[in-house]
């Protein structure tokens, strides 16, 4: 699994690939932090700044994991990786390590902003905490749901497309899920990403919001395994 | 060492194997030959352990390849038709990437990714970019990607597909020398029979999904030389010549071509066939034995 690891990183740090996106991840940053903190709005609380990033990295995780296992399948390298002596759990959980640590760097260097501006105001630290901490849990549920969608195919627009899918299901099952006369509502709320995630958002950290994308995360990393290993099935 | 039983395959409704069975022993190196869509790749990919067959059993080394995929996968090297690459790695890094997939631990990694370099002669591409190297290249990481764990077993699909003559040649040594090494078992298959007859000692051919023909080469072809074969060209040729030559012990057939006559025999007539046509003044211009080659062995068998 390190190797797996080891070598996705690799390939993000020695490519033009990683560094272009993290290059568009932070500039997006410095575009909301001008726009919030040193123009018109000029406040000091970032959980909306968070969010906003949130919004940003719905767009770019999925691109960043849908490479995973499609690009495996389009060089070949599939079937290096599956005639090797290590399990599908290794391969999908070496290569979803990877995105994470990945996207971890990005948002850490987001630190930064409430670092620079503690010398001008007072930050509310709480608020950044959780803030962060849903956009690294969000990044978790959206590499796994991309690791799926690669998992199935070797076209990056189908898997960005499947993705996106997914994605956009989990966001609108809230609508139901608020519409209060529904019977289903509960259900809906629960598997609801927007209002598990807006409770990081709104600096309030609570173990079943943690609960939620951390089991949903494993639903979607076991399912990726089970595709693999589903070629080997007689 | 490979032990294939009863193996079928099918992709829908179309059944790429049909009850394959085969056996190969240690230390042998196997030629795969077939014509394209036989079922060569399906049954490599099978072996290797990259997807499961319909039914039937693959035994490597005394495991199960299913049953115990990770130890049969740690004895074998596989070298895919499109050798496996990462191009935004340097030969070096992947090399290294691949020993540690297969198990290889610490200061192993290294030495035996120098090691493989050495043996493919990729030392000085040591640190160049894979996707910048040129195909024969690139087929050389591929070969050496397949030994970097020191594999019992090498399976190569096609290794010599689209490379200049020069890296054909080159290739093919190289095979040769890997083979040699260690008592390893390697399987290649290829539909240049030419190539199958340079490398390997055995061969297994296989058409429509079934293995037609298992045998050491060198017994493929003398099954076939059971029937001799000449051509004979003559100045004057007559009727009376053919006449002759079918009374001649030993003649089965003769077609005749003007003045080249090929003439099919049960053993070694050729004094015989040469006294009579020049003792009659039909004038012997050429005579040839025609060698059979694994080509018409193969034709013989797939048609």
């Amino acid at each position: 699994m390190t190797a797996i690891l080891k070598k996705e990183l690799r390939v993000y740090f020695t490519s033009w690939m990683g560094y272009m996106v993290m290059g568009v991840y932070l500039i997006m940053s410095v575009v909301l932090f001008h726009l919030y903190f040193l123009g018109a709005r000029n406040t000091s609380d970032f959980s909306s700044f968070f969010s906003d990033m949130n919004t940003v990295s719905l767009f770019i995780i999925p691109v960043l994991s849908i490479r995973l296992l499609s690009e495996d399948k389009k060089l070949g390298t599939y079937e290096l990786l599956l005639t090797s002596p290590v399990t599908p759990w290794e391969i999908v959980l070496g290569k979803f390590a990877s995105v994470l640590i990945f996207a971890m760097i990005a948002d850490t260097i987001l630190l930064i902003y409430p670092l620079i501006l503690m010398f001008f105001t007072t930050i509310e630290w709480g608020a950044v905490f959780s803030g962060y901490l849903g956009i690294i849990f969000s990044v978790m549920l959206f590499a796994s749901i991309g690791m799926l969608a690669s998992s199935l195919t070797d076209n990056f627009v189908v898997a960005a497309l499947v993705s996106f899918l997914f994605i956009l299901l989990f966001m609108i099952v809230s609508i139901f899920a608020n519409s209060g006369d529904n019977p289903l509502s509960p259900f809906f709320r629960e598997i609801s990403y927007s209002n598990h995630y807006f409770q990081f958002a709104s600096g309030l950290i609570k173990i079943r919001d943690v609960l939620y994308f951390v089991f949903g995360a494993f639903l979607f990393l076991y399912s990726s395994r089970t595709v693999i290993e589903s070629r080997t099935w007689k | 060492m490979v032990s294939v039983k009863n193996l079928c395959k099918n992709y829908g409704n179309f059944q790429a194997l049909a009850d394959l069975s085969f056996d190969i022993g240690k230390g042998d190196i196997v030629a795969f030959l077939g014509p394209n869509g036989a079922g060569k790749t399906t049954t490599m990919r099978i072996i290797t352990g990259f997807m499961a067959p319909t039914s039937g059993d693959v035994m490597i080394g005394g495991y199960d390849a299913f049953e115990e995929p990770k130890k049969v996968k740690a004895m074998t090297g596989y070298l895919p038709e499109i050798p496996p690459l990462y191009p935004d790695l340097t030969v070096y890094e992947y090399l290294s990437f691949v020993a540690e997939i297969k198990g290889l631990r610490g200061g192993d990694i290294r030495k035996k990714a120098m090691e493989v370099m050495e043996q493919t002669d990729l030392i000085e591409r040591k640190n160049t970019i894979i996707g910048l190297l040129s195909k024969g290249f690139r087929q050389r990481v591929g070969i050496a990607q397949s030994i970097v764990n020191s594999p019992r077993l090498i399976i190569m699909d096609e290794p010599t597909v689209g490379l200049d003559p020069v890296q054909v040649v080159e290739i093919r040594n190289l095979i040769k020398t890997l083979a040699k090494n260690e008592d390893r078992t390697v399987v290649l298959s290829t539909h240049i029979l030419a190539e199958a007859e340079e490398i390997c000692e055995k061969a297994i051919i296989i058409h429509n999904g079934r293995a037609v023909a298992l045998d050491t080469i060198e017994h493929l072809k003398r099954k076939e030389k059971m029937e001799l074969s000449l051509t004979v060209k003559v100045r004057k040729n007559s009727g009376e010549l053919v006449k002759k030559l079918e009374k001649t012990a030993g003649v089965l057939s003769i077609s005749d071509e003007n003045s080249v006559l090929t003439i099919k025999t049960s053993k070694d007539i050729r004094e015989d066939i040469a006294g009579i046509i020049v003792r009659d003044g039909h004038g012997l211009l050429e005579m040839t034995n025609n060698e059979i080659s694994l080509e018409d062995i193969f034709i013989g068998l797939v048609r």
